[in-house]
């Protein structure tokens, strides 16, 4: 695949997830929720997850986010990614997904559309855009281990 | 304007730098200036009887009968801050302390910074006063009639902005003042984007206090000033402690030097104090009419090519005539997206809430992109920036 086939796909990945987001819907008292936002930008998120601790297994994520496409596409992205995953592979999700915008190594194979933002590494000031949802999942889960 | 281009070391980089409402870019002699400090001087203030010491004494002292010449006041009515948020804070911590009472009211809009207004929420949580939010006109102006509805004999202090850094248009500070006054009221402007944008004189406009700092007018960064009229300066305490403040020190009572030196605590910021009066001496050789005449004239060439080029952008203060910036989105573009698409360009714009929230939410939106401009900006530039924007497509460039 040549660099501009794979731009191409990469930018309908995106704006597809911008436009028809994911995994949007009605939570409820079961889900463990957080609030995040970037305050230098505005970027803000609620992030529920609904989490089956008996069987280790994340049921469902939906949220409310506002903010620039590249937030809102990767915390959609990041809901289809780790719902039905377990903590350990969750763990192993969020670590590529760090190391990918970080300029590190990591296997592309577990991280789906989120591949798509690759590009991050290039823009270090928006890394805490595409990292805000990972960041928010993994506040909600430090409190399910209290 | 352009053969003044080449007095900023910044400008040769190859950037377009439209970010002058957040820090204005310095100029080759102001940064000489400072260089000239640590290389030929060296030295504290104020201290000693070395003959260095007190040439340094003499060049700081003279820099604040220049600051008070260039707003028309008396030097002893100037003080040296860290910037505007510093001075604002000087105001509500001292002077604030001072006259407000559980049962006052103060008055603030809905446009200001949060520098003038989380200092005035604080001091109304911690005294129990009430905050008053005056509301604007859709161009951000604090209309006099508005102001007059909320003011009543409770109202103790009045804290607006001379220009707002979302929306830049010029409040009527003279008008305003009168209205403040006639209900004995204080006034305290927060001018960070006025001083560069009118030639004031705070005594003719009649201010209790103004605000401004250095950087936002082609000075170093860590320098402002507060003024403030001399008969308030000399009731206020200090709020800061320690050396060079104090008349005289003993176990059992300290008294303090007058005002302004009473505010000025411990080593001052000197490079960057000399510095600022030399910023001074190039917009008056300039002139800050002749600057605002060339801004105001590019600023709306600007409007015009962006509202006839630019499908889908609304300008949130087009109508105004007297500004340097433009305040906008593309619709459905989030701010952050535009502003960094025009980065990968090398055009520097600032995208945000502006430090105004309390306005964002007004205006219900999250952010805006906010260009704004200074005498160094050229036509071409604004050019440059519609031209990006018109071959913008899905506004995530940056990614590849
Ligand atoms: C209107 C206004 N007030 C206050 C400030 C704060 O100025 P400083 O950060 O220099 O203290 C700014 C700077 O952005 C401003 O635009």
């Amino acid at each position: 695949m040549s660099y501009f086939d794979e731009e191409q796909i990469h930018r309908e990945i995106i704006m597809d997830h911008v436009k028809n987001p994911r995994n949007i819907k009605k939570s409820n008292d079961d889900y463990k929720s957080t609030y995040l936002k970037n305050p230098s930008c505005g970027d803000e998120l609620t992030l529920y997850v609904l989490y089956d601790e008996e069987n280790d297994i994340v049921k469902d994520i939906t949220y409310k986010v506002s903010g620039c496409s590249i937030c809102c596409s990767s915390v959609s992205m990041m809901s289809e990614l780790l719902i039905g995953k377990n903590k350990n592979q969750i763990k192993a999700i969020i670590d590529n997904f760090n190391n990918m915008v970080t300029g590190s190594d990591y296997n592309q194979e577990l991280l789906g559309d989120a591949i798509s933002l690759k590009g991050i590494v290039i823009v270090p000031p928006r890394i805490k855009c595409a990292t805000l949802g990972y960041k928010a999942f993994v506040e909600v889960m430090s409190d399910k281990c209290e | 304007m352009n053969k003044y281009r080449k007095d900023f070391p910044m400008l040769d980089k190859d950037y377009i730098y439209f970010n002058n409402a957040s820090t204005s870019l310095t100029p080759t002699v102001v940064i000489d200036s400072m260089v000239d400090y640590y290389t030929n001087f060296g030295v504290n203030i104020n201290r000693g009887v070395d003959s260095l010491g007190y040439k340094v004494t003499e060049k700081y002292e003279l820099v604040r009968s220049k600051v008070a010449a260039f707003i028309g006041c008396a030097k002893g009515e100037v003080i040296f801050t860290r910037g505007t948020t510093d001075s604002l804070n000087l105001v509500a911590q001292s002077f604030g302390n001072l006259v407000i009472n559980d049962c006052d009211e103060i008055v603030v809009s809905v446009v200001e910074h949060h520098a003038n207004f989380i200092p005035w929420q604080e001091l109304c949580n911690k005294v129990g006063a009430s905050l008053v939010v005056v509301p604007v006109s859709d161009d951000g102006i604090v209309k006099p009639d508005d102001l007059l509805k909320v003011m009543n004999n409770k109202t103790r202090i009045v804290a607006l902005n001379h220009v707002s850094n979302v929306m830049g248009g010029i409040n009527n500070i003279r008008e305003l003042a009168k209205i403040v006054h006639q209900f004995n009221a204080y006034f305290v402007v927060d001018g960070a984007q006025g001083i560069v944008q009118e030639k004031i004189n705070v005594h003719d406009l009649d201010v209790d206090f103004y605000a401004f700092s250095g950087h936002k007018m082609y000075g170093p960064m860590g320098v402002g000033v507060l003024f403030g009229k001399q008969e308030l300066l000399k009731k206020m305490p200090p709020i800061v402690f320690g050396g060079e403040m104090i008349d005289t020190v003993s176990i059992e009572k300290t008294t303090y030097k007058e005002a302004p030196y009473k505010f000025e605590a411990g080593t001052m910021m000197i490079p960057e104090v000399l510095g600022l009066g030399v910023a001074i001496d190039y917009i008056n050789n300039i002139g800050i009419e002749k600057i605002n005449n060339y801004v105001t004239e590019l600023r709306s060439y600007l409007v015009s090519k962006l509202l006839e080029e630019i499908n889908d952008i609304e300008i949130y203060n087009k109508n105004i005539v007297d500004s340097n910036l433009v305040t906008f989105n593309i619709k459905n573009i989030h701010a952050h997206d535009v502003a960094s698409l025009l980065d990968k360009e090398k055009i520097i714009v600032r995208a945000g809430h502006h430090c105004a929230e309390p306005y964002m939410t007004a205006l219900n939106v999250v952010a805006t992109v906010r260009v704004s401009l200074a005498f160094y900006n050229t036509f071409e530039e604004c050019d440059k920036l519609v031209e990006v924007l018109k071959k913008a497509g899905d506004y995530i460039d940056v990614l590849f």
